[in-house]
């Protein structure tokens, strides 16, 4: 398969900001999934390794803003810290994997991902924390706590993301990073 | 069964529900650099006193304007208990071990409570008194500037629409995976951490296959018709503005700044 | 085991404008090792009633017993359920999802207590079932290593059936099973189905093909805005083709053809719904023919 058109990277993105939308919906049956899962991290973090920064950044401001349009979750009060956050996921995600090449599709992968998870944490900690706490304490203590209450998280993403990138490669919907028959 | 879920939207005749779409989003932009600006009691009691005089020309009850404050409770206790026991300040009540408790800690607490819930109301008014769809529309617009930037505002609003457009699709897929995989013996539950990962992976992968499966067949579709990346102008949508928009705005504009100077 | 629904009705949005009656006082049984064929126009409630045999959905009104047991009571063990239930949805291949086709059918086999040979047997059956016959007399068919994403759509969904039959269910749910395939593939599945029912699995089919539940089902139940209006053997329920229109289900080609020989005087009885038997009558007169 060959590299991905720009009109294909449109519509892949458009897709998985409506993924931002039913993946919670879909997580919403197993209890205490939102917490665990963050089920809207991954559509976000697969558009920027796949698509490329500009529509990680879009995909991860738009999709918690249908989200909270379309479901009401998360509500409003969360909305800029969450979308702040998504879009550093984003972000950082199609930033790394363009400029990391070990030659090796997982390992790329996996770099992009724990710095985008990373990145991400560390800006939507301080932002909560600017935006809601401006005390001497509170904005460590926010940071802190919001990034060991995420680990979990974090390491659920790090399982799931290559599996789904493996499997849409299998499937010939997105490219090979190295293609065998260069 | 195909539909759009509209979230919390509320159908009404009240004149917030009659504003125009844009402009009560910059006044709830307004509203909540006001809350979040405003740092002390009386300033507080200025914003809570309006919160309640807008809820009641809602004509939306306390339960929905109020809706998701209640479930916060506990997070609510934490901040308010944290910032109690850890606040750095030389007055303090009494020290136990590592905790040492204080006033101020205590009202720094306060603060951040009052301002969450009030952010949470004022965005229950918002999404309860206009359509997804209109906001939709009202988010366009205030990105219209971007495209002074260089941003493709137009191929930005073309894969909002496409993605409106995925999710009543998306979702009856998501859940008929979900049913099929449950059928199968699927169990979405686990108490591993690894396990916990792998247990969801028979929803999530599938989804995500359909889902790019049908962005995929779409976008050769729209290449086959020549859609291309557009670098030429937009048109921009015109809204009508009437007498109460003006006034919404100009008390949202007064609001916040008698908070900067409170 | 006999499946019994008795008096099910099923509402969706409860309590709110939009409350939609899906179900209306379903009743019917479903003998063992029957063919049972369900017919209905879009939207008559086909995939509801699937849904609540699986017990995927939980019945406003009714019960629903399988081997007289109630699956919707509170000690009613469910796993059992789903080892003598299998279900093929719509689709199915867009259930796959594993590494490889030999996990994927395996996957229902996890929570089932069984030996990795065994589980490797079950697998191997299933995959030859749907006929993918292995090379070797011992090893699984070439298939099973591949990842199933890469297979061509007709492969797909026999892995995605071979992953339903792998856990050996006595009773298979077919929900339009015959969607987006060619005439070969059509054909191939039906005598799948029947294969499994003369095996004595029971099965329930939903379909809009006429033809093909006339040629292979026992029985045929039509159900029209969420009643169960019609119950009967194929030729019962085409008997009168103005009736079966009136309730939303074309009579199948065979059943037409039947009707226009009988109209210009070339057949005694116009009630053919099989296609092998309006073959051996149309053979028959032209042999007939032949003689005068």
């Amino acid at each position: 398969m060959k590299k991905l058109s720009y009109v294909k990277k449109a519509i892949l993105t458009a897709a998985c900001i409506a993924l931002c939308v039913v993946l919670p919906m879909a997580f919403h049956a197993i209890p205490n999934a939102g917490n665990i899962y963050c089920p809207m991290h991954m559509p976000v973090l697969l558009c920027g390794l796949v698509c490329g920064w500009p529509f990680g950044l879009l995909c991860g401001a738009a999709g918690p803003l249908l989200s909270s349009l379309f479901t009401g979750m998360p509500s409003m009060a969360y909305l800029p810290s969450m979308i702040i956050e998504l879009a550093a996921y984003g972000l950082t995600a199609g930033l790394v994997m363009r400029f990391v090449h070990t030659k090796r599709a997982m390992a790329d992968l996996y770099i992009s991902l724990i710095a985008a998870l990373l990145a991400g944490r560390i800006v939507a900690g301080a932002s909560r924390a600017l935006i809601f706490a401006s005390g001497s304490y509170s904005m460590e203590a926010w940071i802190t706590s919001y990034f060991v209450t995420a680990l979990p998280g974090l390491l659920i993403q790090l399982i799931l993301l290559p599996a789904i990138a493996f499997a849409l490669e299998k499937a010939r919907l997105i490219p090979a990073r190295y293609p065998r028959t260069a | 069964m195909s539909f759009l879920p509209t979230g919390s939207y509320r159908e009404g005749d009240s004149v917030l529900h009659r504003m125009d779409a844009f402009c009560k989003l910059l006044c709830t932009i307004l509203f909540l650099a006001g809350v979040i600006l405003s740092d002390s009691f009386p300033g507080y009691g200025l914003a809570a006193g309006c919160l309640l005089a807008v809820t009641l020309v809602s004509h939306l009850g306390p339960g929905t304007a109020l809706r998701g404050v209640k479930r916060m409770w506990l997070f609510f206790c934490l901040i308010l208990l944290m910032n109690t026991a850890f606040f750095e300040t030389e007055q303090i009540w009494w020290e136990w071990w590592i905790f040492r408790f204080s006033a101020d800690g205590f009202f720094q607490g306060l603060q951040v409570v009052l301002r969450v819930a009030m952010a949470m109301v004022l965005g229950n008014l918002l999404m309860s008194t206009t359509s997804p769809l209109e906001l939709a529309g009202a988010m366009e617009s205030l990105l219209y500037p971007l495209k002074l930037i260089g941003v493709p505002v137009r191929d930005v609003a073309m894969i909002l629409g496409v993605a409106i457009q995925f999710i009543p699709t998306f979702s009856e897929e998501a859940e008929a995976i979900r049913k099929a995989q449950t059928a199968r013996g699927a169990r979405f539950e686990s108490r591993k951490l690894s396990e916990k990962a792998k247990s969801v992976v028979p929803l999530v992968v599938p989804v995500f296959l359909a889902a790019f499966r049908r962005a995929d067949e779409l976008a050769m579709a729209m290449e086959a018709r020549g859609y291309r990346r557009t670098k030429g102008k937009i048109s921009k949508r015109r809204r009508h503005l009437s007498r109460r928009d003006g006034i919404g705005l100009l008390l949202c504009s007064l609001f916040g700044a008698a908070e900067i100077m409170l | 085991m006999p499946i019994e629904v008795k008096n099910v009705s099923c509402r969706y949005g409860e309590r709110t404008p939009l409350e939609v009656e899906a179900l209306r006082e379903i009743s019917f049984r479903v003998e063992d090792g029957e063919f049972v064929g369900i017919m209905g126009h879009t939207g008559c409630g086909k995939s509801t009633l699937i849904h609540l045999m699986a017990g995927l959905l939980i019945p406003g009104e009714g019960r629903i017993l399988i081997d007289g047991k109630d699956i919707n009571e509170p000690g009613y063990d469910r796993e059992e359920l789903r080892r003598t239930l299998g279900i093929v949805f719509q689709y199915p291949e867009s259930q796959l999802f594993e590494t490889t086709v030999e996990k994927d059918v395996a996957f229902a086999l996890k929570h089932l207590d069984l030996s990795k040979a065994e589980k490797a047997e079950r697998v191997r059956w299933a995959l030859e079932a749907v006929g993918f016959r292995a090379d070797s007399r011992s090893g699984p068919p070439e298939i099973a290593g591949k990842s199933p994403l890469a297979l061509s759509g007709g492969e797909k969904r026999r892995v995605a059936i071979a992953g339903v039959l792998a856990a050996g269910p006595r009773i298979l749910i077919f929900d339009e099973p015959l969607a987006g395939l060619d005439p070969s593939g059509r054909l191939e599945f039906l005598e799948l189905a029947a294969r499994l029912h003369s095996q004595g699995t029971t099965i329930l089919m939903v379909s809009h093909d006429a033809d093909a539940l006339c040629g292979y089902a026992d029985r045929i139940l039509v159900l029209d805005r969420g009643r169960l209006c019609a119950e009967g053997s194929p030729e019962e329920i085409f008997r009168d083709p103005g009736r079966a229109e009136a309730l939303h289900i074309g009579a199948g080609e065979v059943r037409r053809i039947a009707q226009v020989l009988y109209e210009k005087g070339r057949l005694q009885n116009p009630e053919i719904t099989k296609y092998k038997v309006l073959l051996d009558e149309i053979k028959r007169m032209i042999k007939a023919g032949e003689g005068t």
